[in-house]
Formats: C-alpha cells, sequence, structure tokens
C-alpha cells in the first residue's frame, strides 16, 4: 500500500542542516590534528628546474614538506581507466606531485603540513621552484591535428581517445537529402561550483595499522579501492568516510592527488591532517565539459531528419583521471537525442591540452551532446521555415516503438514524448509568445522562444548498474537501511525512508538510513549516474522485499496463522482475520531470537541483504521551454518564463524530485547565459573566483513552472527512473535556442554558448539591414530569404 | 584563501587612528567595513601588515543637512545611507545607486567612505559623488582639507589620499530646484559590479531646457570620470531624445576604457553611450516631473 511513497514529506536532512548541525568536511576536528596546504603550478606547461624546500621547512609551525621526490616509490600515480577507444594510448597517469614538469595551472606540486592553517598557508609561499616555461597546448582542435608535437612524450600522441558509433550509409543519405546543414557549436568548460569544495581528513592508527580517510566525495568506496591500490595496502586496513558533502554534481567521483598524499602523510608523521580546498583551487583542478562538435543533418523538405554526422572534439586537459573519459564515452551515443534518426555517424576525438583534467559534470556528456544536437535542430527549422515544435513531432520516436534503439546503439525503455512536449507547449503558453514575438516593435526588446527536448539515462555502465543494500530490524524493533550510495543533496535518506515505510509497515521517520562509510557494506560505487535510486534505491527495494517477507513468516509462525494472512502496518504484524492477533517488530525480532528461529550466524536482530543488477537503463525524457527577452542595446538576454516537462517513472518524493528539477535547471541556464572557464594565451585561468565566474543569481531565473507524466521503466523493480541529470541535460539548449530564436528575428545566425551579453551585442552588430526589417521568424513564415549557416567546415 | 597576518587596531579617536597610520607609515591601513579589502587580503593581491579599524570611532557615522545639501560621515554603512530619511528625501538617487551595491550583506557593513578611499575603478558611489559634485573631507593629511570628488580619484585603486589621511565626511551641495537624478548600472553577471555606471543629474529651466547637466561614469575606463563633453553638449539644449542621443555619443572621448574578460574595450565604449542617454532621460523626465 502506497501511504508514505508519492508524498512530497519535508527531507529528514534539512533542519539538521539548515540548522547548522550538519558535519561537513571542515568542520571535522581531531586531537593533534595538523593542517595543510598544496603548492600548485602558476605555469600551463614548464620543466620543474628546481624546489628549494629550505625555506618552508624552517617556516614555523612546519611539521613536514612534501615533494614529488619523497614518495616515488611510496604512492603511485592515479590511473586512468581503461575505456573503449584508449586501446592503443600510452596514457599517462596523473602523479600525485608533479615530478619533471608541470601540465596545467593548478597542478600540485608540493605539500606543506602545519601546526595550523595560516602557517601552512604562509609556509607555501616560501617554497621556491625554478621553472623552465614551456609552449602551452590549448587549443583543443590543434591538439587533435596529427602534426602537433605530444605534451606527453610518453603518449606519442595528443589524441587520447578516439571513439565512433553509427550505422547506415551516411554519405548515400547525404546525398539523397532534399536539404543538408552544418554547424559548429562549443560547449566551454564549466567549473561545478559545489557549495563545499574538495576536502579530506586522514588519521592513521598506529596500533590496528588502519588508515582512515573522511573526504568530501560521492564514491567512497572507490575512493578506498584506489588508495589499497595506490597506497599498497590491504582495503580491509582503509576505511573512507564521506560525511556530510555539500554537492558533488560529478566533481567528486574522483581519487584525487591531495588523497593519497594525505594519507601518506598522516602514516608518516602519526598525526591527523586536514586540507581544505579554497574557492580559487576548486576552480582551476578540475573542470566539466570542454566540447567543439562540427554537426550535420541531412534533411528533407518536410522536416523528416534523415541522417546526422558528428566530429567532436573534447579538451581532456593534461591527465585522465579516473572518470575524465566518460562522458566522451557517453557524448558518443547520446548525440541520438529522442529522436528517430536512422542513420548516424559520431567519431569523438579525446585530446590533451594544458588545462585541468575534465570529467563527469552534472549530465556527463548528457548536456553536451544534447546541445549539439538540439541547436541543429532548431537550426534546421528556422531554415526550413518550420516550427522547432513542428519539427520535433515530426522525428520525435513514438509510444509504440519502445524499446527503441538509436543508431548510436542505445536502448530506450519507454517514454511517451508527445504527450510530454504538449504540456509543456500548453503550460508555456507557447502560441501566445509567438505572436507577442511576431508584434514586437523595432525599439523594444527582442522575444525568444526556445525548446529543448532530451532523454537521460539513470544507472550507467558496467558496474555501477550493479548495488548492494543491508536491512536490519533491531531487537528494540528500529529498521535501518545500510545503501552503498553516498547522498550529498539527492534526498536519499528520506526517499529510501519512504519505500521502508511502505514496504514494512512502518513510519518513514522510524527508518534510519545510513551511508557514506565504507565499513557499513563490503563495496558500492556511490551516487553518480543517477543511479541512487534506480541502482541503490532498487538494492534497496529488494532488501526491503526480503525483509517483509522474513518478518511475515516469522510473524506468521509465532502467532500461528497463515503467512498470506499477515499485515504489515503502524510496525505492526497482525491478522487481517483477527487484528488483536498482532505483534510489534520488536517482539517479533525477540520472539525469533528466544525460539532459535534466526538463521545460524545472524542476530541479535534480523538481517536481510540484497545484491541487485540494473538490467538495462531506464530513460527519462524532458521537454523544456524558455521565453528569454533580448535588449537590443546591450546584448542581455532575460529570462521572462520557463516550463519543464518530465516524463519519467513513478516518483516517491514529488518535492525532492520538483527540488532536483529546479537546481538542474538553473546549473543549465548558467551553462546558457553566463558560464565559462576561460584561460588567456598563456593557459592562466581567468575565471578562478566568483567574482569572475558567473553562476545564476535568484534574480537571473524566473519562477520555474515544472510538471511530470510518468511512464513506468520496465527495468526496475518499482518502475522508477533517475531523475537527478536530466534537468540539466534540456536546460542549456532550450535557454541558447531561445536566444537564437530572439536573434533570429532579426537575421543573426547561431552564436556559441554562453550567451553573454557582449557576445550577443556583437552578434547583433552583424545584423543584415534587409533581413532586420523583412524576417520575422515566425512559424512557417514565407518572408525572407533563407540565411546561410554562420559557421561551416 | 588565507591573508598574510597582520595586526588589527581598533582606536575609538581619530587621533589615535592616524597616530597608528603614522607610526606604520605605508604598511597600515584603515579597515572602513572591509568588504572589498578583506577578500583582497585573501587573494593575496594586498598585504598590509596592519589594520586600523575605523567602526569605533565616534561620529563618523552620521548623516545631516548642510547648507541645504547633504553631509555623510564617512563610516556610514551602505545600508544606513539607503534608509536614511533625509536621504531619501534630498537624493533619492543615492539611495538608489547603493541598492544596487552588490548585496544586502556588503551593504549591512561596507561603508561611503570606504569604497571612495579603495577607488575601485568599477564602484558605484564615486560616479555619483562626481556628477554631485561632491567634496570629500579628510584628517591626517598635512593639514585637514577637503577634495573635489573629481580631484580625488586618480587612476584604479589609486587616490589622492596620502597614507595617513582618514576620509570622515562627503558634502554634497545643494541641488537646484527642477534637478532629476538617475543612476544607470549594466553589472557584471559574476562580481555585480558595474561593467559600465552612469550616474546624471539634469537641471531644467522653467522652459524645460537642460540649465545643468552633470555625469559621473565608473567602470569604463581606469578611474570614474565626468563625461564633461556630454553635460557642455546638452546644456542650453532641450532634453530631446535627439539632443540626449547626440550628447551621449560624447560621453568620454578619448578616456581610455578598460579591456579584459568582464567586458572588451568597445564594448564598455558602446555602453557607456547607451547608458548616459537612457541615464539623461530618466533624470531629466524626473526634473520635469514626467516620471
Amino acid at each position: 500500500m502506497d501511504r508514505y511513497i508519492g508524498k512530497p514529506l519535508r527531507r529528514f536532512e534539512d533542519e539538521r542542516l539548515l540548522r547548522g548541525h550538519g558535519c561537513y568536511l571542515d568542520d571535522i576536528r581531531l586531537p593533534g590534528m595538523l593542517y595543510a596546504a598544496v603548492l600548485r603550478s602558476i605555469h600551463a606547461h614548464a620543466r620543474i628546474r628546481s624546489i628549494d624546500v629550505a625555506a618552508a621547512s624552517r617556516s614555523p609551525g612546519i611539521a613536514a614538506v612534501l615533494t614529488a621526490q619523497d614518495i616515488l616509490n611510496a604512492v603511485k600515480d592515479i590511473p586512468a581507466i581503461r575505456r573503449e577507444g584508449m586501446e592503443e594510448l600510452r596514457i599517462p597517469e596523473h602523479p600525485v606531485l608533479a615530478r619533471e614538469k608541470v601540465f596545467y595551472v593548478g597542478q600540485p606540486v608540493a605539500v606543506v603540513v602545519a601546526q595550523d592553517r595560516y602557517a601552512a598557508r604562509d609556509a607555501v609561499d616560501l617554497l621556491e621552484v625554478e621553472y623552465e616555461s614551456l609552449p602551452p597546448l590549448l587549443d583543443p582542435l590543434l591538439a587533435a591535428k596529427a602534426d602537433t608535437p605530444p605534451i606527453h612524450e610518453i603518449a606519442g600522441t595528443n589524441v587520447a581517445m578516439r571513439l565512433r558509433a553509427g550505422k547506415g550509409n551516411v554519405e548515400e543519405a547525404f546525398v539523397q537529402a532534399d536539404r543538408v546543414f552544418r554547424a559548429r557549436y562549443e560547449v566551454p568548460r564549466l567549473s561545478a561550483v559545489p557549495l563545499e569544495t574538495r576536502g579530506v581528513v586522514a588519521q592513521y592508527q598506529p596500533e590496528e595499522d588502519v588508515l582512515t580517510l573522511w573526504t568530501s566525495t560521492q564514491v567512497p568506496h572507490r575512493v578506498k579501492r584506489y588508495l589499497a591500490e595506490l597506497l599498497v595496502r590491504q582495503p580491509k586496513k582503509i576505511r573512507v568516510i564521506a560525511p556530510d558533502v555539500g554537492g558533488g554534481f560529478g566533481r567528486k567521483i574522483e581519487v584525487w592527488p591531495e588523497e593519497l598524499a594525505l594519507s601518506y602523510l598522516a602514516m608518516l608523521l602519526g598525526r591527523p591532517i586536514k586540507w581544505t580546498e579554497d574557492r580559487m583551487e576548486n576552480f582551476i583542478t578540475t573542470h566539466g565539459r570542454g566540447y567543439v562538435g562540427d554537426v550535420e543533418a541531412a534533411v528533407k523538405n518536410d522536416g523528416t531528419i534523415l541522417a546526422m554526422r558528428f566530429r567532436i572534439v573534447a579538451d581532456l586537459g593534461a591527465y585522465l583521471l579516473t572518470s575524465t573519459g566518460g562522458p566522451l564515452g557517453n557524448a558518443v551515443h547520446r548525440v541520438a537525442g529522442p529522436y528517430a534518426i536512422p542513420i548516424m555517424d559520431v567519431e569523438c576525438l579525446g585530446v590533451l591540452t594544458n588545462k585541468p583534467p575534465t570529467g563527469p559534470y552534472r549530465g556527463a556528456g548528457g548536456p553536451e551532446a544534447a546541445l549539439l544536437t538540439e541547436r541543429m535542430v532548431d537550426l534546421i527549422a528556422r531554415e526550413l521555415r518550420m516550427d522547432p515544435v513542428e519539427l520535433r513531432r515530426k522525428n520525435l520516436i513514438r509510444k509504440d516503438a519502445f524499446p527503441y534503439t538509436t543508431a548510436t546503439d542505445l536502448t530506450y525503455d519507454s517514454g511517451d514524448f508527445l504527450p510530454a512536449l504538449d504540456r509543456a507547449l500548453e503550460l508555456a503558453e507557447y502560441g501566445k509568445w509567438r505572436q507577442v514575438q511576431k508584434t514586437r516593435g523595432p525599439l523594444e526588446p527582442l522575444i525568444g522562444v526556445g525548446v529543448a527536448t532530451v532523454v537521460k539515462a539513470s544507472g550507467g555502465t558496467g558496474q555501477t548498474r550493479t548495488a548492494v543494500a543491508k536491512v536490519t530490524i533491531e531487537p528494540s524493533g528500529q529498521t535501518k537501511i545500510y545503501t552503498e550510495v553516498s547522498p550529498h543533496g539527492q534526498g536519499s535518506v528520506t526517499t529510501f525512508a519512504q519505500i521502508a515505510a511502505d514496504v514494512l509497515g512502518v513510519s518513514p521517520e522510524a527508518v534510519q538510513v545510513l551511508h557514506g562509510d565504507t565499513d557499513l557494506l563490503p563495496t558500492g560505487q556511490g551516487t553518480t549516474s543517477s543511479r541512487g535510486l534506480t541502482v541503490g534505491g532498487s538494492a534497496v527495494y529488494v532488501a526491503l522485499q526480503e525483509a517483509r517477507k522474513g518478518v511475515t513468516q516469522l510473524a506468521s509462525q509465532l502467532l500461528g496463522f497463515p503467512p498470506e494472512d499477515v499485515v504489515l502496518q503502524d510496525g505492526q504484524a497482525f491478522n487481517r482475520r483477527n487484528p488483536e492477533q498482532g505483534l510489534s517488530l520488536a517482539e517479533i525480532v525477540s520472539g525469533a531470537t528466544r525460539l532459535g528461529m534466526l538463521p545460524e550466524g545472524t542476530g541479535p536482530g534480523l538481517e536481510f541483504n540484497a545484491r541487485y543488477t540494473l538490467p538495462a537503463n531506464p530513460y527519462g525524457f524532458a521537454a523544456h521551454m524558455a521565453v528569454v527577452e533580448v535588449d537590443r542595446e546591450t546584448g542581455n538576454a532575460k529570462l521572462l518564463k520557463y516550463v519543464a516537462v518530465q516524463d519519467i517513472g513513478p516518483v516517491i518524493n514529488p518535492m525532492i524530485v520538483e527540488g532536483q528539477i529546479h537546481g538542474g535547471i538553473v546549473q543549465g541556464i548558467g551553462q546558457a547565459l553566463s558560464e565559462a572557464m576561460i584561460y588567456d594565451p598563456m593557459g592562466q585561468p581567468l575565471t578562478g573566483t566568483l567574482m569572475d565566474y558567473a553562476v545564476p543569481f535568484a534574480e537571473d531565473v524566473p519562477s520555474l513552472i515544472v510538471d511530470r507524466r510518468e511512464t513506468p521503466s520496465p527495468t526496475t523493480p518499482m518502475g522508477v527512473k533517475g531523475i537527478g541529470e536530466l534537468p540539466t541535460v534540456a536546460s542549456p539548449s532550450a535557454v541558447a535556442n531561445a536566444v537564437s530564436d530572439a536573434l533570429a528575428t532579426l537575421g543573426v545566425g547561431d552564436i556559441d554558448i554562453p550567451l553573454s551579453p557582449e557576445k550577443v551585442w556583437r552578434a547583433l552588430q552583424e545584423v543584415p539591414v534587409r533581413a532586420s526589417r523583412s524576417r520575422v521568424s515566425a512559424p512557417n513564415s514565407r518572408q525572407g530569404t533563407p540565411a546561410r549557416p554562420r559557421r561551416t567546415r | 584563501m588565507i591573508p598574510v597576518a597582520f595586526q588589527y587596531h581598533a582606536p575609538t579617536t581619530l587621533d589615535e587612528a592616524i597616530a597608528i597610520l603614522r607610526r606604520y607609515l605605508g604598511e597600515a591601513k584603515c579597515l572602513a567595513g572591509g568588504q572589498s579589502l578583506i577578500p583582497m587580503m585573501k587573494l593575496r593581491l594586498v598585504a598590509p601588515s596592519h589594520l586600523v579599524d575605523l567602526r569605533r570611532i565616534q561620529d563618523l557615522a552620521h548623516v545631516h543637512e548642510h547648507d541645504g545639501g547633504l553631509a555623510i560621515g564617512s563610516m556610514m554603512t551602505y545600508y544606513q545611507v539607503q534608509t536614511s530619511p533625509l536621504v531619501r528625501q534630498r537624493l533619492p538617487v543615492l539611495v538608489e545607486a547603493t541598492n544596487l551595491i552588490a548585496d544586502v550583506q556588503v551593504r549591512n557593513t561596507g561603508t561611503i567612505g570606504g569604497a571612495v578611499a579603495h577607488a575601485d575603478p568599477a564602484a558605484d558611489v564615486p560616479a555619483l559623488l562626481l556628477a554631485c559634485e561632491a567634496q570629500v573631507y579628510t584628517v591626517g593629511g598635512a593639514k585637514d582639507r577637503r577634495i573635489a570628488a573629481d580631484r580625488l580619484f586618480r587612476d584604479a585603486f589609486t587616490t589622492a589620499l596620502t597614507p595617513a589621511e582618514i576620509i570622515t565626511e562627503i558634502r554634497i551641495p545643494a541641488l537646484p530646484p527642477l534637478t532629476g537624478g538617475s543612476y544607470q548600472k549594466f553589472a557584471h553577471k559574476a562580481s555585480h559590479f558595474a561593467i559600465v555606471g552612469v550616474a546624471a543629474l539634469v537641471t531644467l529651466d522653467d522652459r524645460g531646457v537642460c540649465q545643468r547637466v552633470r555625469i559621473g561614469v565608473t567602470g569604463a575606463g581606469y578611474k570614474p570620470t565626468r563625461a564633461r563633453a556630454a553635460e557642455r553638449y546638452l546644456e542650453e539644449k532641450a532634453p530631446s531624445k535627439g539632443n540626449i542621443e547626440a550628447a551621449a555619443k560624447r560621453a568620454l572621448r578619448g578616456v581610455e576604457f578598460l579591456d579584459d574578460h568582464r567586458g572588451s574595450a568597445e564594448y564598455r565604449e558602446h555602453l557607456t553611450h547607451v547608458l548616459v542617454a537612457r541615464a539623461l532621460a530618466e533624470a531629466a523626465a524626473r526634473a520635469s516631473g514626467t516620471s
């Protein structure tokens, strides 16, 4: 019975966090704790001639200064996970501390440990590194060229990954098409900007030879596996704990040099050590996105897309961290989007540059791929003088086509796209805004309406599709859930308790959800890939079903009526035919213990374990619409309206889902309008502070109109689909398309994100004089002459 | 984000503050709210060895009428300025401008004198002080003096103040009747500092002709600057759309515009013209009572 599933319960996590009673990494204080600070490269590319640690070592309160030389045989380099498309490459591994050369501004060179963080920071300034500056390689397109000297000699090339996907005769399709369109779009590097930066506390207990690492991570078990491998320690002698984590967005799923350096130092010094990343370090040490894509489409005059071709270059940065290759491996398939495009040809190159390593950032290849596809779809509509919504309607996958396998070899489990799109149109008052757009006078701000229709998988690939879970019922009757996902804003504590409440007939407040500690469960993949509910939650659900079965069985045996008559409700198991006959969970546990009914070796309570593998990823669909107003004089684009309709599975907690959607939309608005990591020609980051890097403010975001439709997934036991990343896939494209739509009313072609006021203003300077008077991008407009795509390969 | 070690002083009198500044001449800086100085220290862009906090000094946070104009104490926070009934009545445009400064937290702590002494080339208040032809009163220099706003700002983060000089008060002369004001700001999306900010005051005569025009521009160049050519052009003319456009085109001719990732020189020049026109139009409309 769904008493709690589907209810907008307030998050159990929030009261503690909002009152300031959370325990984030920097809140951890251990007796005798020392503090670390990191010296980072100031060059994008340089040879290290020498490092003089003498002055720093003499500085007051200094406990240790660590450079690469000190850990040569003690700590291994951080390996990249081998992926498809990386077979032939000798991949440079990320050294914990730089050896002969540095390859990006921000690369760790030395670590100082001191009595307090002030002394540590001061000593960093006393370290003297003599560099010989080398020319940096910054442009990914240049890096993709065969004759560009490799930044890492060992690799022999700057092309670290080469991936292909697609099927069908693409050449023939392009020959047979009525129209062919080409464009190049960029997706700049972005910072994930988690409210809490990274941080580590390492503690070593020599008496037990145990290393404990608290780290602000999404993946405690993964960090543990790598610590064991790279420090050459037995896994059982390592414990990793994720305390409260203030946002990750994919950039906390790596193992980091600082985690390894602090572990080593804690063992060396025998004292706990803390390092807390500052905001500037967070901005310069890792990014998401960083794509350039050449997109071509072969189209019939009626708007049917026959084939698409993509040539994508991803700027991976100077090294491949453990998940750097992941997004590209996703993007190569995800460019197919929600459309029935029979023929696809996709090639992705991942290239090395003198910038920090990239990796998954909320959407992980999805927003990148969607932006390329969705902007092209809008371009096709403009050029064919079709309404972009109608063009989508023509090409979206039909409800009866599921399971649908794309030409890029993704299989979509289920969906019903058109009603979701229709609902978005209705909520956005699409027709009305098209009318407003048409009637705008020459001195009034321009109006643009943008649409994006996207899909996003949840669950991941390989091992991330498997999760373990444990449910216990203590002698007190208390239900505990042990989960291997590591929530940091997803609300899993509340959601899982709601599921438990319905399955076991208890109150959700009475359920304790434990996570974020490698000592709780033997394995885990953490919270990544929108897997929290679909994989982690499914494992919990399976364990809860076992618990339900077990409790029912015991109640039936203890009370002597058939199991099918057992009802679990209000923390009791009772006889449906005789409700007077019942036992509390505590009575069941004690009864079973007393009568020796528990399996050998268990107890004192009941314990149920599950291991769950998601057979195939569920896919959610989103139709987003944005209305913008563009100031013709300043180029400023202001959002007037935003509508997001999701076609997802059943929802456990609609309030949490809505919160996820709000956050995802706003992150995407930032990507579309204002966010980008900018580097100067020497590879120096220019956007390393929140005074330079523009995340959206509340005033930049209109009231968000969110709705959903339900199409259960056949692949998960509860029919659920993940929601964490889906909105972030849609919103950058919806907003970019809206601004493009506004500019198109003056005949201005696509410009690249972020659509900052200055960029829009520059584009407006190029308005063709005739077009500015005659061309209106109204649906089915017959006026004007088609403009050529501004960028061609 | 950890500053270099410094010594903190909290004097209760101006004489005491001046004595500390003189004792550590060139190594000490005044702390007047700290909303710019402290972040710069945390980034280690500046590293004063001594900070002299002016908050405990009596009488630096006041506002009163003086010769029909305003006398504003240097340690008035933006919030105090915004909520002062006297300022609201006499110079509402100053309230509008301070409203656009950063966020509530900054406005609760940052001070008007701090903004002037810090001389960030993109700060809002200096543009308005230029347009108002404000006088800045100081102590602690060779002698107590007053400095006209347009002689105070020398370059980015550089003023005419000497190292031990402390701003005590800012005086804004009375505005003539039939005067309207406007502050137009185009803010950077991250910092919310002005890429360009324009303050304009327009005084009309009884025929509706511009008698007196004052324009201060911030953000555009290395220091806040009066747009004198634009002022002169519009004076003795009707504030028609055409005249305002023509005046705006003359704003900051010959000025070296800032050119960085927050805004190119070309864009800042363009924004200056756009915002001068908008500020003049609004100020003129307010002067004539049509807005």
